[in-house]
């Protein structure tokens, strides 16, 4: 934990201690924040209070009982990250991994994906004091886990992927129900949209709310829909192509700021609705493809020891996940490390916070979609 | 008489006088000069004042109003004695509240010498006579009247007490039902089930959540100023139990239809928010006092829009008292205050706004927005005295609906019933209190709706809602209403009325159902059960 130094300036500040639990800190994070009344001077992200040592773990177990572990660097969205550690185990042991593996991964990330986002979006909404989009968005995200679950046997942390594949081959009928999961959400968004995206209310508490530039957000280090929202177009499944997303069309969105500026927290909001869209379309393309493809979905093979390094990356819903992994001939990582997309938000924190209110630092922190756990790992 | 009648509420409401206007008298020789009061109160005197000593002590007198009509047909003679030359004094008696008109007052005496004397109040200028409710003084008077033997200060003490006990009792289980209603309303809004485990359909949830929060440790932050936070729940709970006073719940079913009415309301409403700053300050943490703070800036900055609303309806009828606001307004729509004048209608709007701030709900709920100050003033708060905050605000929730229906919404007036015929029968009454908790009810049901719906503004937002947009227009509407009481013809008056209705109120209505209708149509397809057989993928 680091050492936070305050400085009590004049009288009139108060220092507030938001978190380590806090409603709206979204896991245990904590903030301490020099406030004047309603008036925020800064707001100071105290992070560490949810550090597991998963990159530790890795060195203690096989390449492949680690795949347990990587559900936790971000239990909202574990796919990812189980996608994030298999890819770079893969490069560095130079595996090939079955074609209908590879499109199983890209349907479940972004069936994943949808439920990330709800969960962003839902939460974003109920600190801001609605908690009907919350509910309402909440039940869509049980019908993904209830997709994923029939998949894989779990609803939360899916130990899905593999070394070299998948767990598991699609259920019978599955194909069917993801699809008409499919048409029935496409509607959702847009009633999801018309309930509270355009609500007066929402608007003014998000247009114009900290603003973070296009240079900002590459100089901070921002990532996914963070990065995307501030007008940076850039997204690794376009730009730095894995898996077998070069095969699948999809656009990838920019914030426009529609409502007021680009990167304000409304734009932050309006990313993450349409790759609903896009992910919606990236699954029925999936689904569609992945029909025509040899049984076999999964080549780990019996003795995995590797050596050298690794480096590899996906989009998980909270941005570019790196893992980097290094091997030196036994069962076990030498070394591992992840690189997530919470962490790098954290820091922009304290810069934005200068100057808001107090309950916009919660609705900042909302539309940055921090997910403690992804902080921390 | 209309214009002089808003002129001089004005000035009484300046002066938080009554409501009573003085008329003046045009010059007369008529022998009885004046009578007093004019409102008919069960028990109360009615002083007959002469003019050069026209009565006769000793003798046996009545006082008759001749104009009067009561449900048995009038006129009504209530026993009197003469006290002096020019003063005669009259009881009311507990019938008197069946009549109401403008009548002559007449004084009939009958000497020694078996002559009789009939005396009368200029024919030109008869006194309007108005009905009082059977209320908390006429109770006390009954009592009075059946305990003789008991020294009156003690009677009318009990009754007090009864009173309070009969008002307050079923407060917290008002509490209860509402919240538990919301909670289902809720569950409704969003798919979820709701309550259903305690009780009929889990009816009684709100009694079991009681219970437990009774058993509950009461906790006392060691550096909160103790009396202090002991206290505070209890103030918060006091400014809203004394709102119960003044609520006309029915023609006869009010505690005391005092002459201040609407100022009394107003005031005390205003003792919550010591309670929830007292509340706040003494749980001696900073979110707590951050809520406090937020709560005090609400709450006083929205007392003024929303007495500014109110004082279009003093205005328009001449009296501070809450049945003679109802009273006002007539049993059909087009007669309420929400349609008499476009003014009107926009203060209503005002006022709606400002009762959601003052009773800190949704988009309101700042002082206690759980998302940003964790429970806001009651972070500390644990028990029971935890479960007063949630009382006050469920409660508050009760006293919004009937005040809006009492001012605006025409209280309990049944549709093609004058309040003489109401007068007739108990069962009246009481198809007027479920008139009025029907239309309580709606304007709870919209406050609960508003809630699960709309996401919260930011202090800046709310402040500047208020002073920069709720204030001046509120304004307006009382320099409105106070012009078109002036100045517009009783006939475009009317015309006003029936057309706000049909435009604001069935065509507002009808537009609003197309909405519902056309949602419910583009959305039918999201039946989850049966497009995705059974309800699960």
């Amino acid at each position: 934990m680091s050492e936070i130094v305050i400085d009590r300036g004049d009288g009139d500040e108060v220092v507030l201690n938001m978190g380590p639990q806090h409603p709206s800190t979204h896991g245990v994070i904590r903030f301490v924040i020099r406030t004047d009344g309603e008036i925020m001077k800064e707001a100071i992200p105290d992070v560490g209070y949810l550090h597991r040592a998963i990159e530790h773990i890795a060195e203690k177990c096989t390449y492949e009982g680690f795949m347990p572990y990587t559900d936790r660097v971000d239990y909202v969205c574990a796919m990812t990250a189980n996608h994030a550690w298999a890819l770079a185990v893969e490069k560095l042991g130079a595996l090939p991994v079955p074609e209908r593996a590879e499109y199983l991964r890209v349907i479940t990330d972004e069936l994943n994906r949808i439920s990330s986002h709800a969960i962003a979006l839902g939460a974003m909404a109920m600190d801001l004091g609605a908690t009907t989009p919350f509910m309402l968005i909440l039940r869509e995200r049980e019908f993904v886990n209830e997709l994923i679950e029939e998949l894989c046997g779990a609803r939360l942390t899916y130990n899905y992927h593999r070394v070299g594949g998948v767990g598991w081959d699609l259920p019978a009928g599955w194909r069917d129900k993801v699809l008409r999961w499919c048409d029935h959400f496409v509607p959702v968004i847009d009633e999801y949209q018309r309930l509270i995206a355009e609500n007066a209310l929402f608007v003014r508490r998000l247009a114009n709310m900290a603003v973070i530039t296009a240079e900002e957000a590459v100089g901070y280090g921002l990532v996914g829909p963070n990065l995307r929202a501030s007008g940076v177009d850039f997204d690794v499944r376009r730009d730095l192509p894995y898996s077998v997303y070069p095969k699948l069309k999809f656009e990838v969105p920019v914030g426009r700021g529609a409502m007021g500026t680009v990167g304000d927290a409304w734009d932050r909001y309006a990313v993450r609705i349409d790759e609903w869209r896009q992910s919606v379309a990236l699954v029925r393309q999936a689904l569609d493809l992945v029909a025509g493809t040899p049984p076999e979905f999964l080549s780990t093979p019996k003795k995995l020891k590797p050596t050298g390094e690794a480096f590899a990356r996906v989009e998980a819903a909270r941005g570019q996940m790196s893992c980097y992994v290094v091997g030196d001939g036994g069962a076990n990582a030498y070394r591992a490390r992840f690189r997530t997309g919470s962490f790098n938000a954290m820091q922009i924190i304290r810069a934005k916070s200068r100057g808001l209110m107090v309950a916009d630092l919660v609705a900042l922190i909302a539309s940055l979609d921090v997910v403690a756990p992804e902080i921390d790992r | 008489m209309r214009m002089r009648a808003a002129f001089a509420l004005v000035l009484a409401a300046a002066a938080c006088g009554g409501g009573d206007v003085a008329v003046q008298l045009p010059a007369t020789r008529a022998p009885i000069r004046d009578a007093r009061p004019t409102r008919l109160h069960a028990g109360e005197t009615l002083t007959v004042e002469g003019r050069g000593g026209p009565f006769t002590a000793g003798a046996t007198t009545q006082v008759i109003l001749p104009g009067l009509r009561g449900f048995k047909g009038g006129p009504m003679i209530l026993p009197a004695r003469a006290v002096g030359p020019d003063r005669v004094l009259a009881t009311y008696d507990s019938a008197v509240f069946r009549y109401t008109g403008s009548s002559v007052v007449e004084v009939e005496q009958r000497l020694p010498d078996g002559t009789t004397k009939r005396l009368s109040s200029d024919p030109r200028a008869p006194f309007a006579f108005e009905l009082a409710p059977r209320d908390v003084a006429t109770a006390a008077l009954l009592a009075e009247r059946a305990l003789p033997s008991l020294p009156g200060w003690l009677v009318g003490a009990l009754t007090l007490l009864l009173v309070a006990a009969i008002v307050s009792l079923p407060i917290p289980v008002l509490a209860g039902l509402i919240v538990t209603w919301e909670r289902k309303i809720s569950a409704a809004m969003q798919s979820r089930i709701g309550p259903n485990r305690v009780g009929p359909r889990g009816w009684l949830q709100w009694l079991a959540d009681g219970v437990k929060l009774l058993l509950k440790e009461d906790v006392i932050p060691t550096a909160a100023d103790a009396r202090l936070f002991r206290a505070a729940p209890y103030l918060a709970f006091l400014g809203l139990f004394l709102t119960f006073i003044v609520l006309p719940f029915s023609r006869t079913l009010i505690v005391a239809d005092l002459d201040v009415g609407v100022l009394f309301l107003v005031s005390v409403t205003s003792l919550v928010v010591v309670g929830i700053l007292v509340g706040g300050w003494a749980s001696n943490s900073k979110w707590s006092l951050l809520g406090g703070m937020r709560s005090a800036a609400q709450i006083i900055s929205y007392e003024l829009p929303a007495s500014m609303a109110l004082l279009t309806l003093v205005v328009t009828t001449g009296s501070l008292r809450t049945q003679a606001i109802v009273a006002a307004q007539g049993a059909a729509p087009w007669d309420w205050f929400l349609f008499r004048t476009p003014f009107t209608l926009v203060a209503f709007v005002i006022w709606f706004i400002a009762a959601l701030a003052e009773g800190n709900r949704t988009p309101f709920d700042l002082p206690e927005a759980e998302s940003e100050l964790v429970a806001g003033f009651f972070t500390e708060y644990s028990g029971f005295r935890f479960s007063l905050y949630p009382l006050v605000e469920w409660v508050n929730l009760a006293v919004i609906g009937a005040v809006g229906t009492a001012l605006f919404l025409g209280g309990w007036r049944v549709p093609f019933v004058t309040p003489e015929m109401m007068a007739t029968s108990w069962l009246w009454d009481l198809l007027g209190f479920f008139v009025f908790a029907l239309k309580d009810v709606a304007i709870i049901f919209l406050v609960i709706w508003i809630r699960w719906t709309l996401p919260r503004f930011r202090v800046d937002q709310m402040m500047s809602l208020c002073w920069r947009y709720a204030v001046p227009w509120s304004m307006a509407c009382v320099l409105g209403t106070l012009a078109w009481v002036w100045l517009v013809p009783s006939g475009v008056d009317q015309a006003a009325r029936i057309a706000l209705f049909a435009l604001v109120g069935v065509g507002g209505g009808a537009w609003f159902a197309l909405r519902v209708r056309a949602n419910a149509r583009a959305y039918s397809d999201l039946v989850l059960n049966e497009k995705l057989g059974g309800g699960r993928p």
